[in-house]
């Protein structure tokens, strides 16, 4: 048994050692950063989903600084306001999504950021920034953007898919893979009809009822986690899901076409927040700001198949990464692509009525 | 005639197989993609052992399993001994109260997780008892007890209680007795609960999701996040490794049993 230990440890170690050697200022920098933390700061609690932030990348940070990163996963970004509510002071860091973060926000649970500890901050690319949830940017960096698209098999049907229209059409019966998030869905049939994903009109959203009705039969298949599997297996012919499905699924079948819908892009951004309690937030500083450097945030994205907010992140990435037009959303498309922001009161009643009505 | 009876006595046989099939194809899938040479989706693509190397080269992986070993093993230990207790107590009184407290004490089970889940971190957040892995230890000892208690209890209510009354005519006391004669017998049933509780343990999501800190994570809450960024093959060997952990603990305990049931076979 402690041979055993004795071999694991060594291989824990070996797979540290030659990482960070390859990313020398960032990690230089964040050494330096470091050298001023007392033995007992020299660590950060970081709550995502796991991989979200890659082990290389936290390695590689673990290997040049010392600084031990500790990281819970979190299974859904509802999850974020209970975890920070009920015996908070845990978490340094936590990444996750756009629209949970005004709540977040409006309960002051988070810290506003000392960007004079972050001078990679300004790699942020201005289209991220200045956001609803947060328009001075006091307490968010944008991490990565999430934009769902359309897939499909070009060589199932014979006309080219342009728009969300197109899922609607008799071809596509029973073949249709999505992903369950209910705002998403409904989005789908706004943008069809030319309203906006806030729309709160009654009539426009009965509208939007009915389109849902009419899209039920092409629908094969239905979650969040996995609808790119649907179309691996054939199960399914197109899909509308997130950036890095769709990669997944085109490693596989690489005839798969991505559709940027003509209708208008739907848009989100998962951020870095950094709650009021941080018990170690100086080491989460150096870790942020080794975040936002250029090199190590395209690595990350590599590694994750997530839109990257950074514009010192380009110049490091392969070519491949670069000319994948999944994660790579054209800038004048970005802009006009319209987020989902969190409903009052009435309106949450009329969309949860059109949701039940659909799912039922 | 002959053919189909021939064919009857086949059919037990052939609803057996496709029950097994239906068991354990996908945890054969699990273990032969782990030997998978592509990493993403379910394309066969060549046999590679790389992922293990891989799998105990990442210190959050290995981190997560031990913290799950860890949990399991505590949760276990505490819930055999107030599982077994409360069966014994169960069992050897009389009261008016006991099937209700029966029915009370089997509760969580019925219970959905997530219910549980969340009261647990209430209740830990208003005592506060910060989120780590001694949250962990008492919400899974809690969830576990029903288990032990339940299968405890058949296996004393199928007990001949002259077993412990031989010994306490012959001048043992009720300790001595209890430990040297009931124990014994009822230790089968004993591990047979404290591996289900095991189990339950090892694979719990939910409520370890809510009483987990940031210090402490579990490997299913782990695997189940990785959901966000695709399921990668460092997962299937480790469930091919979990799943040999399992299935030695379970042929131990099979082994631990036929002896013990031998050993009886003989006193008889």
């Amino acid at each position: 048994m402690k041979k055993l230990i004795a071999l694991l440890t060594a291989l824990l170690l070996l797979a540290c050692l030659p990482a960070g050697a390859d990313k020398v200022t960032a990690g230089q920098a964040a050494y330096q950063a470091a050298q001023l933390l007392s033995e007992d700061q020299r660590v950060v609690n970081v709550f995502t989903w796991t991989y979200y932030i890659p082990d290389e990348v936290i390695a590689d940070f673990e290997a040049a600084t010392g600084i031990r990163v500790n990281y819970a996963a979190m299974l859904g970004n509802e999850d974020v306001l209970p975890k920070l509510t009920t015996g908070g002071g845990q978490y340094d860091i936590v990444v996750c999504s756009d629209y949970i973060i005004s709540d977040l926000i409006g309960m002051d649970l988070l810290m506003p950021l000392d960007y004079d500890l972050l001078p990679n901050a300004a790699n942020i690319g201005v289209a991220y920034q200045g956001q609803y949830f947060d328009p001075d940017d006091v307490y968010t960096i944008p991490y990565t953007n999430t934009v769902p698209l359309i897939v499909y098999d070009p060589d199932a049907v014979d006309f080219d898919v342009t728009g969300y229209a197109d899922l609607w059409r008799e071809e596509f019966r029973d073949n249709l893979a999505l992903v369950a998030e209910w705002r998403n869905v409904i989005g789908m049939a706004q943008k069809k009809l030319g309203y906006s994903y806030n729309d709160t009109d009654p009539q426009h959203m009965a509208q939007v009822g009915e389109e849902l009705a009419a899209l039920k039969p092409n629908i094969a298949v239905m979650n969040d986690d996995t609808p790119h599997n649907a179309l691996i297996y054939g199960d399914a012919i197109a899909g509308f899901m997130y950036g890095s499905q769709i990669v997944a699924a085109r490693e596989v079948m690489p005839q798969l076409q991505v559709v940027y819908p003509e209708e208008g892009l739907g848009f989100g951004i998962d951020c870095i927040v950094m709650p009021q309690d941080a018990p170690h937030a100086q080491a989460a500083y150096i870790f942020l700001n080794y975040l936002l450097d250029g090199e190590v945030s395209a690595y990350a994205s590599e590694l994750i198949n997530y839109g990257n907010c950074n514009t010192a992140a380009p110049q490091y990435m392969s070519e491949a990464y670069r000319s994948n037009d999944t994660v790579n959303i054209p800038a004048d498309l970005v802009a006009t692509a319209e987020m989902m922001k969190p409903l009052d009161g009435d309106a949450q009643a009329l969309y949860n009525q059109i949701w039940t009505q659909f799912m039922q | 005639m002959k053919a189909l009876k021939r064919v009857a006595r086949g059919i037990p046989g052939f609803y057996l197989l496709l029950t097994l099939l239906f068991i354990y194809l996908p945890v054969f899938v699990v273990i032969a993609f782990s030997f998978n040479q592509q990493p993403k989706g379910l394309m066969w693509t060549g046999f590679t052992t790389e992922w293990y190397p891989k799998l105990f080269q990442n210190r959050q992986i290995m981190e997560a399993f031990s913290n799950s070993l860890t949990v399991a093993l505590w949760s276990c230990l505490i819930a055999a001994v107030v599982g077994t207790l409360g069966a014994v107590g169960l069992c050897r009184t009389r009261l008016r109260g006991n099937a209700l407290l029966e029915g009370v004490a089997t509760l969580p089970i019925m219970i959905p997780e997530i219910v549980i889940g969340l009261a647990m971190m209430t209740t830990f957040s208003l005592v506060g008892i910060p989120r780590g892995m001694l949250t962990l230890v008492l919400s899974h000892s809690a969830f576990c007890i029903p288990y032990i208690l339940l299968i405890v209890r058949a296996r004393l209510a199928g007990l001949d209680p002259a077993y412990e009354e031989a010994a306490r005519d012959l001048g043992a006391g009720p300790m001595r007795a209890f430990l040297d004669v009931t124990v014994p017998l009822i230790a089968p049933a004993i591990l047979s609960g404290v591996l289900l509780a095991f189990a339950m343990s090892l694979d719990d999501v939910v409520i370890s999701y809510y009483v987990s800190g940031a210090e402490s994570l579990t490997f299913p809450v782990y695997v189940y996040s990785k959901l966000k960024t695709d399921v990668p093959p460092t997962i299937n060997a480790m469930a091919t490794v979990t799943l040999g952990v399992t299935f030695v603990a379970v042929a131990l305990s099979r082994l631990i049993k036929f002896r013990g049931d031998e050993k009886e076979g003989i006193s008889k």
